[in-house]
């Protein structure tokens, strides 16, 4: 009840105003009783405020059709490095060693995203192990090998899941045998998503401490004009990142991903339709997709 | 091979928990509470700015994504506005509004200077002879309170979040949603008029 009061006392059944509350039944689902309807006739107040909860409802109702689109992995760096060359003098001195002018240029991925909230009231159960992990232990800007990288995501288990634990096998039983080695890092089948038809695959390997998503399909039906776009989506259903487009006609491509991407639960493979219409994001449109997982 | 809906398909709930288990688990962890977040921002807290990055970066760049266009673009305003929003960390009152209405109006004026400045380069261009690829004609999207809402509804608690889908998005009645969820009707309706209020006062914070 956060409506003024009325103003005569005398007027009280008639003219109080409707509750916020009972105006959001009335938005949705109830039908106004008569001495509402006399009310809203001649108050504008309440009018105006149903009309604002009419409008949060229409807007609201096209929530769906919105993908929200996460920056690109190097973003957080830039805006550092921003912040860093105009601040001088007001600061702190920089919290990690490495300022973000010299972070490494072919590993965006290192860098970039901001370390979690220290607030100690951040929840262990959601909060990855590895995050803390990394960025205490290992200054942004430091150069890991996806070597040391996937050991200690193995031993703590957390890579891919359970499956986790046979990379970690590989990872020792091939130690010593050289780094030019290809290994396997995860797979998904990829499925129409309607009919669940089986067209293809994709594979993340790990070669010389690099990522690679290399997608292969039997058919992708691009429609007239249009060209297939790779993402990798979120876990959480609400995040994805473009990895790449693949070659007009092609039906497979090779892409280099960041392993934080995967670490961050960027694990569905994603190939979808898309137009050259100027709008990068997502069309809605997936002809298949899958969710990566440590190969059995 | 049809269009589908990604939301319905990416990261299917756990089948084995029961929708109220799901509900207490997801509730469970009490985060930084936006208004706690900002006002770290306010006192010199750069991991706080850190964080508020990674929970509203999609917001801001979204709303850029769909209004200039490009990614490039889109990550050129997301990173004035962040840099924006700590210049202006002394002027930050939490009691005065939300962080996701503060980020969206930047964002939207950003956006406007960005469409402003294009199109003053383009009518230069044309002045100068200079052939021009880029001038589309085409009207920039203004997604602002659409990216907000969805934005909102993402963040929102269970069973809120489920309870306010019901009722506004698949436009089932409050009745109906308490039989679905077997909850109380009474439960559902504070839901339903909480959420809704609060929706309207997110909305209202995002300035032209």
């Amino acid at each position: 009840m956060t409506r003024p009061p009325t103003r005569h006392e005398e007027d009280v059944v008639h003219t109080e105003h409707l509750a916020d509350e009972r105006l959001v039944d009335l938005t949705l689902d109830d039908d106004a009783l008569a001495h509402e309807r006399e009310h809203l006739a001649s108050c504008a107040a309440c009018r105006g405020t149903l009309a604002d909860l009419t409008r949060v409802v229409d807007i609201a109702r096209e929530a769906p059709t919105v993908e929200l689109v996460t920056p690109g992995p190097g973003l957080w760096a830039r805006i550092v490095e921003d912040l860093d060359g105009s601040d001088v003098g007001e600061r702190i001195p920089p919290r990690d060693a490495a300022p973000a002018s010299l972070q490494p240029e072919a590993r965006p991925d290192v860098a970039v995203l901001p370390a979690p909230a220290e607030s100690s009231s951040s929840p262990e159960v959601v909060v990855p192990l590895r995050r803390e992990h990394r960025d205490r232990e290992h200054p942004v800007g430091r150069v890991r090998p996806a070597l040391t990288w996937l050991a200690a995501a193995c031993a703590a288990g957390i890579l891919l899941g359970a499956g986790g634990v046979v990379v970690a096998d590989r990872l020792q039983s091939g130690s010593g045998a050289g780094i030019d080695v290809i290994r396997t890092v995860a797979t998904a089948e990829l499925d129409t998503l309607d009919t669940r038809q089986r067209l293809g695959t994709a594979t993340v390997s790990e070669r010389a401490g690099e990522l690679n998503l290399a997608v292969s399909a039997t058919e992708l039906d691009r429609g007239d004009s249009g060209y297939v776009e790779v993402w990798l989506i979120n876990r959480d259903g609400k995040r994805m990142v473009s990895v790449g487009v693949l070659d007009e006609g092609a039906t497979a491509g090779a892409f280099p991903v960041s392993r934080q991407l995967l670490d961050e639960g960027y694990v569905v493979v994603d190939l979808s339709r898309e137009q050259f219409d100027d709008k990068p994001q997502h069309s809605g449109d997936s002809i298949v997709r899958g969710l990566l997982r440590t190969p059995v | 091979m049809t269009t589908t809906s990604l939301r319905s398909l990416v990261a299917p709930p756990p089948r084995d928990a029961s929708p109220i288990v799901r509900w207490v688990l997801s509730d469970a962890p009490p985060e930084t509470s936006d208004a706690e977040l900002m006002q770290r921002v306010a006192d010199e807290d750069r991991d706080a700015l850190a964080e508020v990055y990674r929970r509203f970066g999609p917001l801001v760049h979204t709303i850029a994504v769909r209004s200039v266009g490009s990614h490039h673009d889109a990550e050129d305003v997301t990173q004035q506005v962040f840099v924006a929003l700590w210049r202006a960390r002394h002027s930050l009152d939490p009691a005065a509004g939300s962080l996701a209405g503060w980020l969206a109006t930047v964002t939207r004026r950003r956006c406007a200077d960005h469409h402003a400045q294009r199109s003053r380069r383009e009518r230069d261009e044309r002045a100068l002879s200079v052939p021009s690829e880029v001038a589309t004609g085409a009207q920039p999207e203004d997604a602002t309170e659409r990216v907000v809402l969805a934005r909102e509804l993402d963040a929102l608690g269970e069973p809120r979040r489920t309870i306010i889908r019901m009722a506004v998005v698949e436009d089932r009645r409050q009745q109906d949603i308490a039989e679905a969820l077997d909850l109380p009707l009474g439960t559902v309706k504070s839901h339903i008029r909480r959420g809704l209020l609060d929706l309207r006062t997110r909305l209202e914070e995002v300035k032209a």
